[in-house]
Formats: structure tokens, C-alpha cells, sequence
């Protein structure tokens, strides 16, 4: 029986199925107070993936993403509560992902293909960050300013006019954002797993030699911030939904570099990190806020210090290195090391990982094993 | 008032806040520009030196003592994170962003733990007004125009005409070269990286009275006083005196139709369209 189940657990298929099956079940037993807390941990992590792709990814550090998510969130607000039609939430949906997308692209053609990169990068997102939550708080007609948008309709899903279905429970909701995440976290998967994902690997690692290989870095940037900025705007548009409130601080600033400590505490390197950080970074907020509201502020600036000096990689691939542990079975592991009862296949494993500083840490950030990058340098297209 | 009472008190108003912004991105000039370090605690230490003149005030010390002392506690403090944080990431920008912002955060809530999310009182020390070009103007605001322009001759006389300024200009323009001939070259950036904070220190101290003095009240500053330091053209000192006179004076006009924040922030969007096309700055000759 166990070794079925061990069986079971060592297939990645299964394993997945096993996570995912876990986290399909957490809603049904959480009070309302945690599952709207899920459901928002959820909807952060849909933002904090969208930013990976771009920083984790590319090398793109923004320092004003949330001005995409709030974008999408106002979008999506500033449609549902002032138009009624049929399937508005839909178009308001789209118009999330559009706008934020569309503003994106023109804002990155602009910089990219001037050449602003790095640290400039950063400034000048952080500089539109503050430049949107200005307009927003400013544009008193459009925004309601400061005090920000109350009552925004839930989406609604179904066959607009035929079958409707709003999604107002709490359980809808955290389902809801449960299916968001799935599909945008295969995709943002397939997109980084995809030829153009180690292109942008490519130029996080080196845009010079990027560039010398062929690639047009600047059009590779442009898109990746486009991607970025409409699954970010898409997230804020599920959080408006279901929060049914915005305010000008969601574009902010200050929003947009708490996504970046979730996804630095989490891993940089890897999609998945974003989500576990997120998690880990917002429970970890929740009860020390709760606790001493004061406090949290100066443990994020701590925690700014920490993935710098302590985690560069965060918490992510140890994670995954501890899970590995624990799946092999410790006493395997000891079995295999004094050799009581050789296993001649698991010892080699063990070696094999030892040799190879493991392999989740080559999942983990390719540019250290370097396979992302000479699989780009193998397939260079040449359509300038 | 008449039309060209208008004019000059425009004119004024514009010379004041081409001065603060002076006063302000002096500091980042040296550290951002000269340095190359990405300090995005430059508003956290501004904001220090605002609530150093606070202190002062109300253990009785006094408006001007507290000035002269807001620059050597910023500075301390400034030459503490260079030797602890910034020291260990000059060959990594964009790790240095990250430690600063996380340091700006700790300096901002540190300053909201210890005194309070309520504004702090500093009363301006000169509340008249003076008559200056035929128009009457509040004294204080000629007192800032006044201190930007001793403070900026100050901190060139230092770079040009000391042997400081020579060491840190050669260290600025080749680093192994300077070390090779036998400089510091570790203690020069601590030592300039301290002089920057100083200055943004000094710059929260006097701009102080006219502002309320919030845990936040360096956030406005710092993408403007970078702005001024990258439109300028970074690496050179004399371009912060160009930068701040283009972001002074674009949102004096700017503020005559609109909201003080829209214009600060139609004013970074002008920035960012120049800074696209002319990445090195507005003022270098290419």
C-alpha cells in the first residue's frame, strides 16, 4: 500500500493532480472571514505572476505594476457601474485585459526601443505608478478621487439573457479566482516555457548577446510588458469584481512593491514562487497586522533587505528542495547512506543530485545550468 | 493685483521651487549621479532632516541650530547605511533599488512608530512678508532662494576646488585607475555617499516649515529629484542645477491651471517623454 501511494507521489502527473486537488477542497472549508482571504490571496497572485514574467523572466524590474492592475480594476469599476447591457461584465473583462494591455504596449514601445532598460526601467515605471494614482485620485468625476469606486457589479457568468449566474458568495468567488489562477498559471507556463520564453530568458541573462543573436530585444520586451500589464489588469478586474471596491492606492506606488516582495520572497526565478510567495508574504501580513497594525511596514522594508542579502532566490526552490526531501523518504536517504539496505537506484538519485546542486535549482533559475539559454541560442529567428 | 505683480510673484514662486528641488536633488546629484547608486531612501533621509528640525524645536533648541544639525545626523545616519547596505551592492543596480526602498520603508515607519501619524510642528522662523520688486512676498521663501544658492556653491567649491572634490571626481570617472594610484577609494564613497545624505538632510530641515512634516513627506520628492538628477544628465553636477530649473519651473506653470499634484505629476510625464529621447539629459552636448 505505501508503496503504491509512494508509487503515486513520485509521478509528477499525479503529484500535481494531488496539489491542485488540495487546493480545490480548501474553499469548502474555510469561514467567510479566510475564504475571502483566499479568494484575494488568489487574485494577488494572478498580479504577482504577471509580474514574474516580467521581472523573474525578463529582467524587467517595475517598480509601478500596480498601475496596470488598478487600470484593469477601474476599467472594469468604471464600465460596470455606469453602463447596463447585456454580458456588461464580460465586456468589462475585456476591457481589463485590453487596456491595461493596450497602454503597455504603447508606453514600452516608447521606452524599450529608447533604450530604457534597468534601473531607469524601474524609475520610470515607479514614476507612472505615481502619475496614475494622481490622475485617479485627481479626476474626481470619473474616479470618485480618494474615496475610490463602491458597489462595482460581480461578474457575471453564464449566457448573458439566457442563464446568468453572478458570482456573489464568497465560495463562487474563491472558485472563481481558483479557476483564474489555473488557467492563467498554464499559460504564463506555456508562455515561458515557450521559444519566446527563452528568448526573454535570453535577455534577462545577457541582452547584449541577445541582440547579437538576432532577436529584436526591444519588440521581446515590448511584448512581455504587454502580456504582463493585461494579465496584471486582468487581475485587478477580478479583484474589483469580487472586492466590489476600488481605490486610487491600488495603483500606487506603495501596492507595487509589495507585489515585488511576494515575488522575491517567493523565487524570481520560478512561476511558481510568485504564488507561493504571495501566500506566505500576505498570511504572514495578515496575522502581524492584525497584531500590531504598525509593524508590518517596517518587516516589508526588512524583508526588501532580506531577498537582497539573505534569499536572493526566495523560499521557493528550498521549498521544492525540502519537498524532495520529504518525498524520497528520509530513512531511505539514511538507508542509502550507511547502506543497511542498499538502494541502488535511490542512492544514485541522491548522488545525481548532490553532483548536480539538484535539479530543481536548474528548474529554478536556468542561468545557472544554463540550458534556457543555449536552447535560445539554438533556434534564433531572424524576422527583422 | 495687477498683471505684472502676477509676473514676479510667479517668478518667485518658480525661483523657490527650482531652489528646493535644488536643495533636494543636490544630494541624489552626488549619490545618484556622480555615484551611480540608485537611493531610493533619498526621500526617507529628506524626510529626516525635517523631523531633526522638529526635535530640535521642541527640546528648545531652536529653528537655525536644528538646520545645522540636520545635516550631520542624516549624514551619520547616511554614512551607517553606506557602511552596512549600499557598500556591499555597487556592481548590482538593481539589488541596490530593492535594499533602499526596503530602507526607505524601515526609516518611514520608523519615524511613524516614534512620533505619530500627526503632522509635526515646525513654525516658519521669518512668518512676515517682505517687499521685494514692488510686491510683498513671504521672507522665508527668499531665505530658501537664498540657502540653495550658498549651498550649491558650497558643494561645488567642494567637488572643484578641494582635494576631496579631486579624488572623488577621479574615483567617479575610473574607479581601478584611482585605486591603483594609491586613493581610498571605499572611504571616498562613504565619505561622498555621507555628503549626499547630509545634503538631503539639510534640504528637509529648511524646506520643513513649508511643508507638513509627515512620515511621508519625502515620497512627492524622490521620483522628482531623480528626474531633475537624469534631466540634468547624471554625472554631472551642473546638470542638477538645469533639471531642477526645467522641473521648478514647468510646474510654476503648470500649478496656475491645475491642482499642485496633477501639475508635479503632468510635469514627471513631460520628464519621462524627455528622458526617451534624450536618455544622457537635456544639457549634454552629444
Amino acid at each position: 500500500m505505501t508503496a503504491l501511494v509512494r508509487q503515486l507521489a513520485l509521478r509528477s502527473q499525479y503529484r500535481r493532480f494531488a496539489v491542485w486537488a488540495i487546493l480545490w477542497l480548501i474553499p469548502l472549508g474555510l469561514s467567510p472571514l479566510h475564504l475571502d482571504l483566499f479568494r484575494e490571496f488568489l487574485l494577488f497572485s494572478i498580479f504577482a505572476l504577471s509580474l514574474s514574467l516580467l521581472w523573474g523572466q525578463t529582467g524587467l524590474l517595475s517598480f509601478g505594476h500596480a498601475a496596470f492592475f488598478g487600470l484593469g480594476g477601474y476599467a472594469y469599476a468604471i464600465l460596470t457601474t455606469r453602463t447596463t447591457f447585456l454580458g456588461v461584465t464580460y465586456i468589462g473583462l475585456l476591457l481589463a485585459l485590453v487596456v491595461p494591455a493596450l497602454v503597455a504596449s504603447i508606453l514600452g514601445y516608447f521606452l524599450f526601443y529608447g533604450g530604457v532598460r534597468g534601473p531607469y526601467f524601474a524609475i520610470v515605471t515607479m514614476a507612472i505608478a505615481i502619475i496614475f494614482e494622481q490622475i485617479a485620485i485627481n479626476w474626481v468625476s470619473l474616479t470618485n478621487g480618494q474615496n475610490g469606486i463602491f458597489g462595482i457589479r460581480s461578474l457575471t457568468l453564464g449566457i448573458p439573457g439566457v442563464w446568468e449566474y453572478p458570482i456573489v458568495s464568497g465560495v463562487a468567488q474563491a472558485y472563481l479566482a481558483l479557476i483564474a489562477i489555473t488557467l492563467l498559471y498554464r499559460v504564463v507556463k506555456q508562455i515561458a516555457s515557450s521559444n519566446f520564453g527563452l528568448v526573454l530568458l535570453t535577455i534577462r541573462d545577457n541582452e547584449r548577446r541577445a541582440e547579437f543573436l538576432g532577436f529584436d530585444t526591444a519588440r521581446y520586451c515590448v511584448i512581455v510588458f504587454t502580456l504582463s500589464a493585461g494579465l496584471a489588469g486582468l487581475a485587478g478586474a477580478l479583484y474589483a469584481a469580487t472586492a466590489t471596491f476600488i481605490s486610487p492606492s491600488l495603483l500606487g506606488v506603495l501596492f507595487s512593491t509589495q507585489a515585488l516582495i511576494w515575488v522575491a520572497v517567493g523565487g524570481r526565478g520560478m512561476l511558481a514562487g510568485a504564488i507561493i510567495g504571495t501566500f506566505m508574504v500576505k498570511t504572514l501580513e495578515f496575522y502581524i497586522s492584525s497584531w500590531q497594525s504598525q509593524l508590518w511596514p517596517l518587516i516589508l522594508g526588512v524583508l526588501f533587505l532580506a531577498v537582497v542579502f539573505v534569499f536572493p532566490d526566495g523560499l521557493a526552490p528550498r521549498l521544492s528542495r525540502w519537498w524532495d526531501l520529504v518525498r524520497t523518504g528520509v530513512w531511505e536517504r539514511v538507508a542509502a547512506r550507511y547502506g543497511t539496505q542498499p538502494q541502488t537506484t535511490l542512492a544514485e538519485k541522491t548522488f545525481h543530485d548532490q553532483e548536480q546542486g539538484g535539479a530543481y535549482e536548474r528548474k529554478a533559475a536556468p542561468h545557472l545550468g544554463g540550458t534556457g539559454s543555449t536552447e535560445a541560442i539554438r533556434r534564433p529567428d531572424r524576422n527583422r | 493685483m495687477s498683471g505684472s505683480e502676477l509676473v514676479i510673484t510667479q517668478l518667485l514662486n518658480g525661483a523657490s521651487l527650482v531652489m528646493v528641488l535644488l536643495l533636494v536633488s543636490l544630494g541624489l546629484g552626488i549619490i545618484f549621479g556622480l555615484m551611480g547608486v540608485i537611493n531610493l531612501a533619498h526621500g526617507a533621509l529628506f524626510t529626516l532632516g525635517a523631523y531633526t528640525v522638529a526635535v530640535a524645536l521642541s527640546l528648545g533648541l531652536g529653528f537655525w541650530p536644528g538646520v545645522a544639525l540636520a545635516p550631520i545626523v542624516v549624514g551619520a545616519i547616511g554614512l551607517l547605511l553606506e557602511l552596512s547596505v549600499v557598500r556591499w551592492l555597487y556592481t548590482r543596480p538593481l539589488e541596490t533599488i530593492l535594499a533602499t526602498w526596503g530602507i526607505s520603508l524601515i526609516l518611514q515607519q520608523g519615524l511613524q512608530i516614534s512620533f505619530g501619524a500627526a503632522p509635526q510642528k515646525v513654525p516658519s522662523p521669518l512668518p512676515g512678508a517682505v517687499n521685494i520688486f514692488g510686491v510683498s512676498y513671504p521672507a522665508y521663501r527668499l531665505v530658501i532662494i537664498g540657502a540653495g544658492l550658498i549651498v550649491t556653491a558650497l558643494v561645488f567649491l567642494l567637488f572643484l576646488r578641494t582635494d576631496f572634490g579631486l579624488t572623488a571626481r577621479a574615483i567617479i570617472q575610473n574607479r581601478e585607475m584611482a585605486e591603483v594610484l594609491g586613493i581610498n577609494t571605499s572611504h571616498i564613497y562613504a565619505l561622498s555617499f555621507a555628503l549626499g545624505a547630509a545634503l538631503a538632510g539639510l534640504a528637509g530641515a529648511l524646506v520643513a516649515p513649508q511643508l507638513n512634516v509627515l512620515p511621508q513627506m519625502g515620497t512627492p520628492f524622490l521620483a522628482r529629484s531623480f528626474f531633475v538628477v537624469i534631466l540634468g544628465g547624471a554625472g554631472s553636477l551642473f546638470g542638477v542645477i538645469g533639471g531642477s530649473a526645467f522641473m521648478g519651473l514647468l510646474e510654476t506653470i503648470f500649478a496656475t491651471w491645475w491642482s499642485l499634484t496633477l501639475s508635479q505629476a503632468l510635469v514627471v510625464a513631460l520628464a519621462i517623454v524627455v528622458v526617451r529621447f534624450r536618455p544622457a539629459g537635456l544639457f549634454t552636448r552629444r
